[in-house]
Formats: structure tokens, C-alpha cells, sequence
């Protein structure tokens, strides 16, 4: 892995666990679930990157199977609860997203036990383990899901911020949610061609792990726009509120 | 308790115009959707503002006579809303993502 990507990827893991930990500390003084779930996704992203990282620090190729496995078993519990936290305060009561929830989670499992059967602990080969596409299928679809929610909720913020029922902060956090699905699902898209090219060539190419790797950056970045707003950024924001519109009669 | 303030509103909305019922629920379902609302979920001081800064012009453009003034009524009507405010929704995507940037 080239060095760029290594840094990236310690980067990002500090980062959801930061994420992690202030999210936790909120979700103990609210008692409420949103913050609990993000808080537990983040956590296991966080510590699903260390998985990641952990072999290439030590060079110890033993480690490799074991830890990857684990990172990829936590990954995919943290996309398992990021949809329960679509679900739960973007569609409480939708059929439809009870069924999305249940079809990504029962996609999750069933993708990853046919990979660990058929041998492919690892997800490392997507052209001979078709259980592969099951699971990277439910993760993609996740990410969607999250991209299109943001933008879907920020064109409804807008007309709010319009007659005053919405803060410009708050509306512009729905465009940076949709963003970050948004760009998941690329790093996502670049992760399957990253593996075919891996499957067929047995290399990485440098600049797809690049590209990747940035893909990966952006969101932890913008995560920490939508929840940990620098003032100078929220007052740039704020400066942005239109004046709401008086009765159109 | 959402879809209850919904149909409330409705309801005074048939009486104060003498529309339709299916008339009352789809011009307060366009005005509400056009505040960025959803009709399931809202509260009364959402409906306040729609009812005054969005329904008069609605009416209007049904030839309701007065609209201003119906609109008022209705305001009236909403204080009488059965409505539980002490579960102004705390996972309201709107006080979910003011919330979580104050982690």
C-alpha cells in the first residue's frame, strides 16, 4: 500500500473515533438513540480502520487474515446501524425503510458467511466469490440511501429556511449528509474496481489507491462540518440565511 | 399525533371555505409540502406559519373570498388542536441534526 494511503488511512480512523467519542459523551447526557447509534458506527469504523492499518505498521502477515476479517466484520456492523439511523430519524414508520434495513442487514450476513464458505476472508476477490457483490451491493446501497436522504431533506430545509422554520446551520448540514453518502458511494464504486484490477493483475494500482484514499479523507471532513462546526465556518453559514419571505397573500 | 394535526386542520379548513373534503386536504397538503413540511409530522407552530404566510395566497388562487381572514379562523381553530406537544418529536430530523452539532 502506498505510504499516502497508510497516513490517509490513520487519519481517517482518528478521526471516527473522535467522532466517536463526542457523539457517546452527547448520547450519555440525551439518552437518545440517533447519537447512540452514530456514535456506535463511528466507533466501529474507527476500529475497523485500525484492523486495516494495524499488519502494514507491523509488517506481520500473520496478522493479515485475522485482523482484516474482524475490520470487515465491524465495517459492516457500522453500516448496519448508520441505516437503522436513516431509518430512525429520516423514516420512522416507512414500510419501506423497515424493508431496506432488514434487506441491507440480512445482504450484509448472508454476504459475508458466503465469503467466509467459499474461502474469501479477506473480500478479496470479487470476480471468483459472487457473495462479494451481495455484501458490497448492501453497502453501496446504504450509501444511496444516506446520499440521497441529505439532499432529499436539504431541498425541504430550504423552503423551512425560506419562511424561517429552519436554521441556515442546520440546512447545510442535510447538503454535507448528502455529500458524504454521496462520496461513500464513489469510494465504494472505486473499492470494486480497486478489487478487480487486484483479482486480475495481484496489484494495486498507485494512483486508484490514491484516489481512493482521498475518497476516504472527505467524508471524515465533512462529518466533522456537520457535527463539529468550526465557528468561523458557521458564521460564514449563517451570514448565507436569507431573510424569510412575509405571507404571500 | 402528526397525521391528527393534519386532519384537524383539514377538517377547520372544509368548514371555514366550504370546500370539499378532498379539496380542504390537498390545498393544505400543497401548501404544506411547498414549506418544506410533511404532512405526518408537523407541529402547530409549523401549521401557524404556513397558515399565515402560505395558505392565503392558496386560497386565492381557489377564489376563496377573504382569505386572509380564513386563515385567521383557522388559527383560532388550532389552539383547540388535540395535539400532545410533549412529543414535539425529539428525532425530528430538523432537532436530531441541531442536536448532534453540539456533541
Amino acid at each position: 500500500m502506498e505510504g499516502s494511503a497508510y497516513i490517509g488511512g490513520v487519519i481517517v480512523c482518528l478521526g471516527y473515533l473522535i467522532a466517536a467519542a463526542r457523539l457517546g459523551r452527547l448520547s450519555l447526557k440525551t439518552g437518545e438513540k440517533p447519537e447512540r447509534l452514530l456514535a456506535i458506527t463511528f466507533l466501529f469504523w474507527g476500529v475497523a480502520y485500525v484492523g486495516w492499518q494495524l499488519p502494514i505498521v507491523l509488517s506481520d502477515d500473520a496478522l493479515v487474515l485475522p485482523l482484516y476479517f474482524s475490520a470487515r466484520i465491524l465495517t459492516d456492523i457500522g453500516t448496519v446501524l448508520s441505516v437503522f439511523f436513516l431509518r430512525l430519524v429520516f423514516r420512522p414508520g416507512s414500510a419501506l425503510a423497515t424493508a431496506m434495513v432488514i434487506g441491507i442487514t440480512v445482504s450484509v450476513v448472508v454476504g459475508v458467511a458466503g465469503s467466509a464458505w467459499v474461502g474469501d476472508w479477506e473480500a478479496l476477490y470479487p470476480l471468483k466469490n459472487l457473495w462479494w457483490w451481495l455484501e458490497w451491493g448492501a453497502v453501496i446501497l446504504s450509501m444511496g440511501w444516506m446520499a440521497l436522504e441529505g439532499f432529499h431533506h436539504y431541498g425541504m430545509a430550504k423552503m423551512r429556511q425560506r419562511l424561517g422554520l429552519c436554521d441556515a446551520l442546520t440546512c447545510n448540514r442535510y447538503l454535507l449528509w448528502g455529500f458524504i453518502g454521496l462520496i461513500w458511494s464513489f469510494y465504494e464504486l472505486s473499492y470494486a474496481i480497486q478489487q478487480i484490477e487486484f483479482e486480475v493483475t495481484g496489484l494495486y494500482s498507485t494512483q486508484l489507491d490514491a484516489f481512493a484514499s482521498s475518497l476516504e479523507m472527505i467524508p471524515i471532513v465533512l462529518v466533522w462540518f456537520v457535527f463539529f462546526p468550526p465557528a468561523i465556518y458557521q458564521r460564514w453559514i449563517a451570514r448565507s440565511d436569507p431573510q424569510p419571505i412575509v405571507a404571500e397573500a | 399525533m402528526g397525521t391528527s394535526l393534519f386532519d384537524f386542520a383539514a377538517q377547520k379548513l372544509e368548514q371555514h371555505t366550504g370546500f370539499s373534503q378532498l379539496e380542504a386536504r390537498g390545498t393544505l397538503r400543497i401548501a404544506v409540502k411547498s414549506a418544506g413540511l410533511e404532512p405526518n409530522s408537523l407541529g402547530v407552530g409549523e401549521l401557524r406559519v404556513v397558515f399565515e404566510k402560505l395558505m392565503p395566497g392558496e386560497l386565492d388562487q381557489r377564489g376563496v373570498e377573504d382569505a386572509p381572514s380564513v386563515c385567521e379562523a383557522v388559527m383560532r381553530d388550532l389552539e383547540d388542536a388535540p395535539i400532545d406537544e410533549s412529543d414535539a418529536s425529539s428525532n425530528n430530523p430538523d432537532d436530531v441534526f441541531r442536536r448532534l452539532a453540539k456533541a
